[in-house]
């Protein structure tokens, strides 16, 4: 029994020396809404929205708060890049606030929210005199600033890791013209793609929608697909998810699947796509046809085999 | 018959022929007294009297704010990765686990401040892979062990953009040469590892050397 005990503690012992590993430095962990803003607004206006931004890990973090103003990227899919030069929103005033602070940089302990306030000050002129609209696309981005970690030998390379979230905002601003009046917005796009894949043989069938907007302002178009038989009759209706799209830019309208699983013969499409509330609508149409052609090579094989088995039995009868 | 009806209609006729009492004021009593020197009973035109009206269009600004709430959740396993000291031939890879989700699809971007760097100006540039072709676009295979540089892989790779095989690699955007920013995750909800190589030509002396990667999850717009 002693001898026992005492291997359990030698055992022991030896788990404990070799399962010390060395002290890493632990991650980061970020939570942070909203994700995105949509703010249509007239000069002059003071918008205050509440951000809330949460340290769900386990260690104290110091973060960095930047401005960074955006485009969209080449894909078309609704990502973005960021700009090199400095934020310019002209005489607006885009601010972070902590309570009645403005902050440019913030500390949260571990599993520590915290609600910080976007302020914009748009003032009742323009940058330009004649400008009557303006749009503004910007993220705000939280990085995290690392703290000094010391090293043990002076020969070991090492690569610091940051991590950032952001925030994207789309801000959208009407001036007083010179009438003193403001201008309705007017909204302009049209259809760059409307297609489906060749050669479908069964459903679902999916739409590739490509829609451009060619107005100042930004827009979040809604949309619908309806889709007849050959016959002309209405076999089904797809509505298209809406999606914000910049200003003089095209994006992909994603998710338009017509579900349908078993299709034959030929059909048309029409989309419909309203721009904004006050119109315009806009429409494009794509026909396509289904035909399973390997089940209808499968079938004429088997036909044929059927055939041929009957005709040498009829002969030898 | 006949004498029912004439009465009904004669006693219908007599009601409504009634004048009505014309309610007005005299122009005499004891609270006053209205005197009219001329009373014009001439049409006249009508004045068109101005009326201050508001154009349709002018009125108090409006501000409206969308909010889309659903919140951008991302998390990096480590704050530092430690290569230990370099060695030619012994390439050093360490592991950092990328987790993120959002109720949108979002993108994480990734750059260094510099290639891997010492106090002494000692610089360990970006890998250009076997065959000198990997950059912060393009991957290629890095799988020989004389082949220096510093570069980043990911698990699994069809979470990663551009990453065509288990041993393939790419260069991070080096922000001292003025890359951009690159996309290296798309997606709405994953764990990604990403896995950290570097190794040192045999002509370098071991050194310290360090730089910083910046993970960034920005969601779609």
């Amino acid at each position: 029994m002693k001898k026992l005990l005492f291997l359990i503690c030698i055992f022991s012992l030896f788990s404990l020396i070799f399962n010390l590993s060395e002290a890493k430095a632990e991650g980061v962990s970020l939570k942070l809404s909203p994700s995105l803003l949509q703010i249509n607004a007239q000069a002059p206006s003071d918008i205050n929205h509440a951000f809330v931004i949460e340290n769900t890990g386990n260690n104290s973090i110091k973060l960095k708060l930047d401005l960074k103003q955006f485009s969209p990227d080449e894909a078309n899919n609704g990502h973005l890049e960021f700009l090199d030069q400095n934020p310019n929103f002209g005489t607006i005033t885009v601010k972070i606030f902590d309570k009645d602070l403005e902050v440019k940089e913030i500390t949260l302990g571990p599993k520590q929210k915290k609600t910080l306030n976007l302020k914009i000050l748009i003032p009742e002129k323009p940058q330009i005199e004649e400008q009557t609209q303006a749009d503004y696309y910007f993220s705000i981005l939280f990085t995290t600033i690392p703290k000094p970690i010391s090293q043990g030998n002076k020969q070991e390379s090492f690569t610091t890791i940051n991590a950032a979230v952001s925030s994207n905002i789309l801000l959208s601003v009407q001036y007083k013209d010179a009438f003193d009046l403001f201008v309705e917005k007017v909204t302009t796009g049209n259809i760059e793609e409307l297609s489906v894949p060749s050669n479908i043989d069964s459903g679902p069938v999916t739409f590739t929608i490509l829609a451009r907007n060619t107005s100042p302002h930004f827009i979040s178009p809604t949309g619908v697909i309806l889709i007849k038989n050959m016959f002309g009759q209405a076999v089904g209706k797809v509505d298209v998810d809406s999606a914000n799209i910049l200003s003089n830019s095209s994006r992909y309208l994603k998710n338009a699947v017509w579900d349908e699983k078993f299709l034959f013969g030929f059909y048309s499409a029409d989309l419909s796509l309203k721009l904004s509330d006050n119109g315009p609508i806009i429409t494009k149409n794509v026909k396509f046809s289904v035909f399973p052609i390997k089940l209808i090579i499968e079938f004429a094989v088997v036909l044929i085999v059927l055939i041929v088995i009957y005709s040498r039995v009829k002969k030898k009868l | 018959m006949k004498l029912i009806i004439f009465i009904l209609t004669s006693l219908f006729l007599l009601l409504y022929s009634i004048p009505n009492k014309a309610r007005a004021a005299t122009l005499n009593n004891q609270n006053y007294n209205i005197d009219i020197q001329n009373i014009d009973t001439a049409p006249q035109k009508d004045k068109l009297v101005p009326i201050e009206t508001k154009p349709a269009a002018q009125y108090a600004p409006r501000t409206e704010v969308k909010e889309f709430s659903l919140p951008l959740l991302f998390s990096v396993s480590e704050n530092q990765v430690d290569f230990g000291v370099l060695a030619t031939g012994n390439a050093s890879k360490r592991s950092v686990m990328l987790s993120s989700e959002a109720g949108s699809e979002y993108q994480i971007k990734a750059f260094e401040d510099h290639p891997l760097r010492g106090t002494a100006n000692q610089i360990l540039a970006d890998t250009t892979c076997d065959n000198g072709s990997c950059s912060e676009i393009r991957n290629a295979l890095w799988i020989n062990e004389l082949t220096f540089g510093f570069g980043y892989s990911c698990k699994p790779i069809s979470n990663c953009i551009d990453l065509t095989d288990d041993e393939s690699y790419k260069q991070f955007a080096d922000l001292s040469s003025k890359e951009k920013p690159q996309k290296i995750i798309l997606g709405k909800k994953q764990k990604t590892e990403i896995i950290l190589k570097a190794n040192i030509p045999s002509s370098q002396k071991p050194a310290s050397l360090s730089n910083t990667v910046t993970f960034m999850a920005i969601p779609s717009f």
